[in-house]
């Protein structure tokens, strides 16, 4: 420890204990007494009395918010800058020199001047953009690096998403057992169970519920909570109910006689056991009530006694950042604004609360609620909450919607005429679902819609929709159904790159004899708002005055885009046009390779864009789908909620209303008190609804070929289902090649997409070719497509490293005569043997020949022994 | 020398002012003084083709923008 080298023991062993033994207590008989607590509870695990408490439960656990991530990370910097301060003062003063003076703040400023405080914001700085944190304790936290993510505006699902997202920690992604990603039921109604990637991140990266919260340092007027008058207030609470205080003595008594009360790690006391469950139910009284002391965040965590359960006790919690979400409290009077409770995750494991389920939890009369849920979604976040008839599906399927949601293109903002994000994905015609979830109003997903109405058909009409390919309608696609859009935005700062001496030189400008640019560049240097600019076209051109030279920038990419936005701002005084953001727009309508899923976890891609004449069409209506999707996408994914929706959505559509589809709502008590529609289906309802319009109950329809006019054997289930335009998109993905760029030693194909390589062909490929018996095919991918080369080999020495051409002298004669020059025979020979008798061409992969001269160039030679191929 | 160049008209960020500047020109709007100025749509003819990979292949439509 600092600067206790010369203090007395007893000075030492304070600060041990002050700052290191449980630092959360002020006074060492609080310390003292959580110690023999702690003792209790170890010697009750050894007995067998009671279990350990699970480090991976949700029970346990609190949140690291980035705020209180960012406090103690700059509360180290500040250490470590105090401390570089402190030593440059004392350097200072071990120096002796006279002209310093220790009670001169100036000259003290000078000195700790020598250590700039810049460092500490730019450290904070680095860590927001990176992620990572340069410490050398470490900080008691189990990674380094990771704490920071990119929220990503693809759609405001998505966005949400990322504030909502709990980490686990990087650590545990590394880990073999699966334990730590297990979902437990302490996390119910905090976490989401459907909302996890699958994958890598799986149950590591989770999501609150919509109702879950955390606590904060501020109350709800903003102002900083005052924690030591909050548990002073608590603590006279409970001697008020009857709480025998430790301090000033230690009360001997423990369980099963008496349980401890701990506040916020604190031993306050104990309560006699047959008295504790009235304390807790006067608390959570208090709690609720508006007016008394006791925040309504306080986490009342009573573990009653057990043989063999967690060990018992009153455990409160005041402090952030837990966990808490609301319940309804029914044993206190029903009065609707007084009896909504806060609950954290420690305490709900022993609370009795009973969700409207349908069957009520499988609860027994043994232990009666005294608590109810307020909504069964409540147990999912926003996402999934969104997707209509949840309940209806089979759960992995809710789970890839959560991750498909979250990739669907969509209105990502509403301010995106003025925006210059990098990449911006835009659907130009999105749609309001006609079936909806309550959260769907609830959140107004409606200012953020991420899909459209599309009728689809269920049937196998063609062939293209195998294997989860769907078929488009043309004119639907024509008429602008999915359409959308890419934004991104190339930002041109002249003053920002290049080297320092031509920086405020440089301008946007257009060259004014260079006629053939003004057709795609406007007299500022700048291109046309709405103007197409083709690949490889210049969109802006730059003006250098110190060299009096002309550059231009050109699009890359292969594809022509549109020029969308152009703003021009200037950063310094000078006039001159010098930063401009340009924002491009690629137009993507749905072409065949395209992705698009329904609401259900049922994605697939266009494989056909279907002329509507040629679609199946309906006898009484004359419609047509327009979208085709397989039949067989249904039984083995048990997704009854999207026919649910389908249905749902023509009997909306008909009637002209919306359909509210959220999940478990016949378990859920009416307003009026009546329980929900139990005897009739959720079928019941949508089939005379569509019946009273004339349709088929169960929402099939009689639909005619399209090609052959006669009618399908099959009545073709029909209806409108919202589906989703996905990200992933051909336009961006595709990657073809011929011929092309080489690399340059080797002079095979490079890879990478950008620069128009290839795919590569590799060992496993190659077995499949063989075993297939493909030689041609083989020889044609590996050799003559990649570097076939025919190279010089001198049959005397076997080298083709030491063949030379000879220029062949010019044919005088020719010239002289008129006519044109001949192809010279080309004359090869070999340096070693000082002949070109032995000369002959072979074809051969080029990588042979560098092979070749990789080895001479280590003193190794290689030689080839030719001979005809037939003779071997 | 070439003909002075034809002014290019922007739009403030904050105000609205439509602005013309020249070559040259301090950018900023002379309305309220805001420096982020967009550049307004040109009123040229832009061509749209048909070959953006949707159902108009063959047929080009020229459109003309005028306001």
């Amino acid at each position: 420890m600092d600067g206790l080298r010369k203090e007395s023991y007893y000075v030492v062993a304070e600060t041990v204990l002050r700052d290191y033994i449980f630092v959360h207590l002020d006074d060492n008989y609080d310390k003292f007494n959580l110690l023999i607590f702690m003792l209790q509870k170890l010697f009750s695990l050894i007995d067998q009395t009671s279990v350990p408490d699970n480090p991976d439960s949700l029970q346990n656990q609190e949140i690291l918010l980035p705020g209180h991530l960012i406090t103690i990370y700059l509360k180290e910097k500040i250490e470590d800058w105090l401390q570089k301060a402190r030593k440059l003062l004392q350097d200072e003063l071990e120096k002796g020199s006279k002209t310093f003076d220790f009670f001169s703040l100036v000259n003290i400023k000078k000195v700790i001047d020598k250590n700039p405080s810049r460092s500490l914001s730019a450290a904070i700085e680095a860590m927001l953009k990176t992620g990572r944190m340069v410490t050398q304790s470490g900080l008691d936290l189990q990674q380094r690096a990771g704490y920071t993510v990119q929220a990503e505006r693809l759609n405001f699902l998505r966005f949400i998403s990322f504030f909502r997202a709990v980490h686990r920690g990087a650590s545990f992604a590394g880990l073999r057992t699966t334990s730590v990603r297990k979902l437990l039921p302490e996390s119910w109604g905090f976490l989401c169970p459907v909302h996890t990637p699958d994958g890598e991140p799986c149950g590591l990266l989770n999501h609150m519920t919509s109702t879950c919260r955390v606590t904060s340092y501020y109350d709800s007027h903003g102002n900083v909570r005052d924690f030591s008058k909050i548990r002073s207030s608590i603590l006279s609470v409970l001697i008020g109910v009857g709480m025998m205080p430790s301090l000033p003595k230690l009360v001997k008594a423990g369980p099963p006689a008496a349980l401890s009360v701990l506040l916020d790690g604190r031993v306050v006391g104990a309560i006699p056991s047959s008295e504790v469950e009235k304390v807790v139910a006067h608390l959570r009284k208090l709690k609720v009530s508006a007016a008394s002391v006791i925040p309504d965040d306080l986490e009342v965590g009573y573990v009653p006694l057990s043989m063999g359960g967690a060990y018992p006790g009153l455990y409160l919690f005041t402090s952030p950042p837990r966990f808490v979400r609301p319940v309804r409290n029914i044993s206190l009077l029903p009065e609707e604004s007084q009896n909504i409770e806060l609950i954290g995750p420690f305490e709900q494991v022993f609370m009795e609360i009973s969700c409207p389920d349908g069957g009520n939890g499988g609860r027994s009369n043994d232990f009666s609620a005294t608590h109810e849920e307020i909504h069964p979604t409540g147990m999912l976040s926003v996402v999934p909450n969104l997707t209509p008839y949840s309940d209806h599906n089979q759960s992995p399927r809710n789970m890839y919607q959560c991750q498909m949601a979250k990739q669907t293109m969509g209105f990502s903002l509403q301010a995106i005429k003025h925006r210059a994000d990098q990449k911006l994905y835009h659907l130009q015609t999105p749609q309001t679902p006609i079936v909806r979830t309550s959260t769907y109003t609830k959140y107004s997903i409606d200012e953020y819609p991420t899909g459209t109405n599309a009728i689809v058909a269920v049937l196998a009409y063609t062939g293209y929709d195998m294997e989860d390919a769907m078929i488009l309608n043309k004119s639907s696609v024509d008429r602008g159904m999915c359409h959308g859009q890419i934004y991104q935005t190339e930002t041109i700062d002249l003053a920002d790159d290049g080297s320092r001496s031509d920086r405020s030189q440089r301008a946007f400008r257009r060259n004014r004899d260079n006629k053939s640019m003004h057709s795609v560049i406007d007299s500022d240097g700048l291109p046309y708002v709405g103007q197409l600019i083709h690949p490889g076209e210049p969109y802006c051109s730059i003006y250098d005055r110190t060299t009096n030279s002309w550059r231009s920038n050109s699009r890359k990419g292969s594809e022509p885009v549109f020029v969308d936005y152009v703003a021009v701002d200037m950063k310094n005084s000078k006039n001159l046009l010098q930063k401009a953001n340009i924002r491009f727009r690629h137009t993507r309508n749905p072409i065949i390779g395209d992705k698009f899923s329904s609401r259900h976890g049922q994605k697939g891609v266009c494989s056909q864009l279907w002329p509507d004449i040629d679609m199946p069409f309906s006898g009484v209506t004359g419609m047509r789908p327009d979208l085709i999707i397989n039949p067989h996408a249904f039984p083995s994914r048990m997704t009854i909620a999207m026919l649910l929706e389908s249905v749902a959505a023509k009997g909306g559509a008909l009637h002209g209303k919306f359909m509210d589809a959220t999940p478990f709502a016949n378990s859920v008590k009416k307003a009026n008190g009546e329980a929900g529609s139990e005897s009739k289906s959720l079928v019941d309802e949508f089939g005379e609804m569509l019946k009273t319009c004339g349709f088929n109950y169960h929402g099939v329809e009689v639909l005619y070929s399209g090609v052959y006019g006669s009618e399908l054997t099959c009545e073709i289930f029909i209806g409108p289902v919202y589906y989703q335009r996905l990200r992933h998109m051909v336009s961006d993905k595709f990657q073809v090649r011929s011929t092309g760029t080489i690399d340059q030693i080797t002079r095979q194909p490079i890879k990478g997409r950008k620069r128009g390589g290839g795919i590569r062909f590799g060992e496993m490929e190659r077995d499949s070719m063989l075993a297939h018996g493909a030689a041609y095919l083989l020889h044609d991918r590996l050799h003559t497509c990649s570097d076939y080369h025919v190279a010089d080999v001198c049959s005397i020495c076997g080298s083709m490293l030491t063949t030379s051409f000879i220029q062949p002298q010019r044919r005088a004669v020719r010239e002289i005569g008129g006519l044109p020059p001949a192809r010279a025979p080309k004359k090869v020979t070999c340096h070693a043997c000082k002949t070109s008798k032995g000369m002959e061409t072979v074809a051969m992969p080029y990588v042979f020949r560098y092979l070749a001269a990789e080895l001479a160039a280590m003193n190794i030679k290689m030689t080839l022994q030719l001979s005809n191929g037939a003779e071997v | 020398m070439d003909p002075q160049p034809e002014p290019v008209s922007y739009i403030c960020g904050d105000c609205g002012m439509e602005n013309t500047l020249k070559p040259g020109d301090v950018i900023q709007c002379r309305e309220c003084g805001y420096r982020i100025l967009y550049k307004k749509r040109t009123r040229r003819i832009v061509q749209y083709e048909g070959t953006l990979g949707d159902g108009w292949s063959g047929h080009v439509i020229a459109c003309v923008l005028k306001y």
